[in-house]
């Protein structure tokens, strides 16, 4: 699926890309050139980045890509960044005036194997403040608009990675997913996203909201990209102490138009459930009927602890959010406002109050409220018994089943100012979504049709490590989705 | 949480501060969301389902170094060396 944005060169996958340039190296920079104009000619309304480097900047960088005589496997691609993964020498704003002149001293481990790989960086893109949120409208500074319909949300937080990579203002991008920041704008620009399992793609220079649930994963408009972008990124850090080791196969490998093999899928009832639309239903019974006629056989099961698990994300991620915010303070990172002279509670006080905007301020106090003396058993404690539970349902689920299938978003994207205002709407978009982060496994949203007139995601999620089998038959529902 | 007393303590806490115009407004989200959370406290679960804290079982490490197993005779061993009249002598850290 091709955002109206998009031109017939600055659409081409990382495969064509790379291809070209090993023909001729100077297709790099007429293909730089076209993406830049439609930057250009999109930007204004999309509003995808909060920093864009200068043409200028990246044509060099490619001319240096060229003189190592290899294009790598990224073959130049344009790589947009979400505005929390650090990047040496280029402004990092979590999208908070909190770190809106914060330029990091290193590049955090992905930013650094995507360059390698023969990736350049093109910008840093928007995001709601501090990655808490679901349609980017929570960012310090503007929201971004989605590029199938201005008027309406990317979804977020990684709202500006998908945004970008849907108006073909980069060839792929990098998000993060603590409760479906990478599906969800990517069910909503119809676009690929994918969350990887929890300790895959190292964290090591991504700004943490929530350290036990947040994982890097790509963005990209073809399941073939996003697969070759995860082969570079994941693989073991000895930088991040989640960090797990194992080998990483070449993801590409998976990304057939038929089942590797034989493959028993499940839908879980309550994903489909009250609260889901009728049309994003609609499209997914479509994908499971055309499944079917791949030999993928699929089941319905109930897990009615899936009830629990909105409420039980949130008391965990407020709480860690609480305790990785605490360095926010003037002092160790944050804005100077001069408040030498004042008690250090008062300085601290002034700083966060200037430079978090009220959704995080919101959380913060939240977080501090679970984990206070007398409700922490409560709330924390029993949010992470709900998390055992919701872990071993999820097990018993697929030592039975390989993969499982939902909707990625309850609904299509809601319009601008529509659910921002009401924390509870705001919070259900992603009640598909944070099951998956509590239990720490993969998941990928991939196109599967289209509800009144705009996208809808399929969300595909495994046991941990099934990443190849999520690209297999993300890739499979690519070409049905194509043939129509 | 109805109070804005509470509220109030939270943000200071927190060191957060909450801009009286916005205090109600705030209160008034929060109360709605602590709701939500009630979900979960109003819960029975057994006392012995062991909660989860993180997904991560590769068994990373932070430092070079590794736990050893010691004897306790040899702890004991340890501590009298470093006792001086009954206090465990420790290194100046400031």
């Amino acid at each position: 699926m091709h955002s109206p944005q998009c031109t017939d060169l600055a659409t081409i996958s990382i495969e064509t890309l790379r291809a070209r340039v090993e023909e001729d190296p100077d297709f790099l920079f007429k293909y730089i050139e076209e993406v830049y104009k439609v930057i250009e000619r999109c930007e204004e309304t999309i509003r995808a980045y909060i920093t864009l480097r200068p043409m200028e900047d990246v044509i060099k960088e490619a001319e240096g890509i060229l003189k190592r005589g290899s294009p790598g496997p990224l073959g130049g691609a344009l790589v947009a960044v979400k505005d929390n993964i650090s990047t040496k020498g280029i402004r990092t704003t979590c999208g908070s005036r909190m770190l809106e002149n914060y330029v990091p001293p290193y590049s955090a481990t992905v930013v650094k194997r995507i360059e390698a790989a023969g990736g350049i960086i093109i910008g840093k893109t928007n995001m709601d403040e501090f990655a808490m949120g679901s349609t980017t409208e929570n960012s310090s500074f503007f929201p971004t608009r989605n590029p199938w319909d201005p008027e309406r949300v990317p979804g977020g937080s990684s709202g500006g990675s998908a945004a970008a990579v849907a108006a073909c203002e980069a060839t792929v991008a990098l998000g993060s997913d603590t409760g479906g920041s990478i599906r969800l704008p990517a069910a909503y620009t119809g676009t690929v996203g994918l969350k990887p399992t929890y300790g895959l793609v190292s964290r090591y220079g991504l700004v943490a909201y929530a350290s036990s649930l947040d994982q890097i994963g790509p963005i990209g408009r073809r399941v073939g990209d996003v697969a070759r972008v995860l082969s570079v990124i994941a693989g073991y850090d000895p930088r991040d102490s989640t960090s797990l080791k194992v080998e990483v196969p070449d993801y590409s490998l998976f990304v057939k138009d038929e089942p590797l093999r034989k493959y028993r899928a499940v839908v879980v009832e309550e994903m489909v459930g009250e609260g889901v639309d009728r049309g994003v239903v609609k499209v997914l019974e479509q994908v499971v009927n055309k499944l079917e006629g791949y030999d993928i056989e699929v089941e319905f099961r109930s897990m009615p602890v899936l009830e629990y698990s909105l409420p039980a994300y949130y008391i965990i991620a407020m709480a860690e959010a609480s305790s990785n915010l605490a360095r926010y303070d003037g002092l160790r990172y944050g804005i100077h406002l001069g408040t030498e002279g004042l008690l250090w509670t008062k300085a601290y006080t002034q700083v966060r109050k200037v430079g978090f905007g009220d959704e995080v301020k919101r959380r913060i106090l939240l977080g501090t409220y679970v984990l206070s003396e007398g409700l922490y058993e409560g709330y924390y404690m029993k949010a992470a018994k709900v998390r055992r539970m919701i872990y071993d349902s999820f097990r018993k689920l697929f030592s039975e089943f390989d993969l499982a299938l939902s909707p990625t978003a309850p609904a299509p994207p809601p319009k601008l100012g529509e659910v921002v205002t009401d924390p509870l709407k705001l919070y259900s978009l992603d009640i598909n979504t944070v099951p998956i982060n509590l239990a720490g496994l993969p998941a990928i949203s991939v196109p599967g049709g289209v509800a009144g007139g705009l996208p809808v995601g399929v969300q595909l999620f495994g046991p941990p490590l099934s990443e190849g089998v999520l690209l297999n038959v993300a890739r499979i529902i690519e070409v049905i989705v194509s043939c129509e | 949480m109805e109070q804005v007393e509470l509220l109030k303590k939270l943000a200071t806490l927190a060191l957060v501060e909450v801009e009286e115009a916005k205090l109600e407004l705030i209160r008034r989200d929060i109360e709605r969301i602590v709701e939500m959370f009630n979900k979960i406290r109003d819960l029975n679960l057994p006392e012995d389902l062991e909660p989860l804290y993180t997904t991560y079982f590769g068994g990373g490490n932070l430092r070079d170094d590794s736990v050893e197993r010691v004897k306790e005779s040899e702890v004991q061993e340890l501590l009298d060396r470093k006792l001086e009249e009954g206090y465990v002598k420790a290194p100046r850290t400031l």
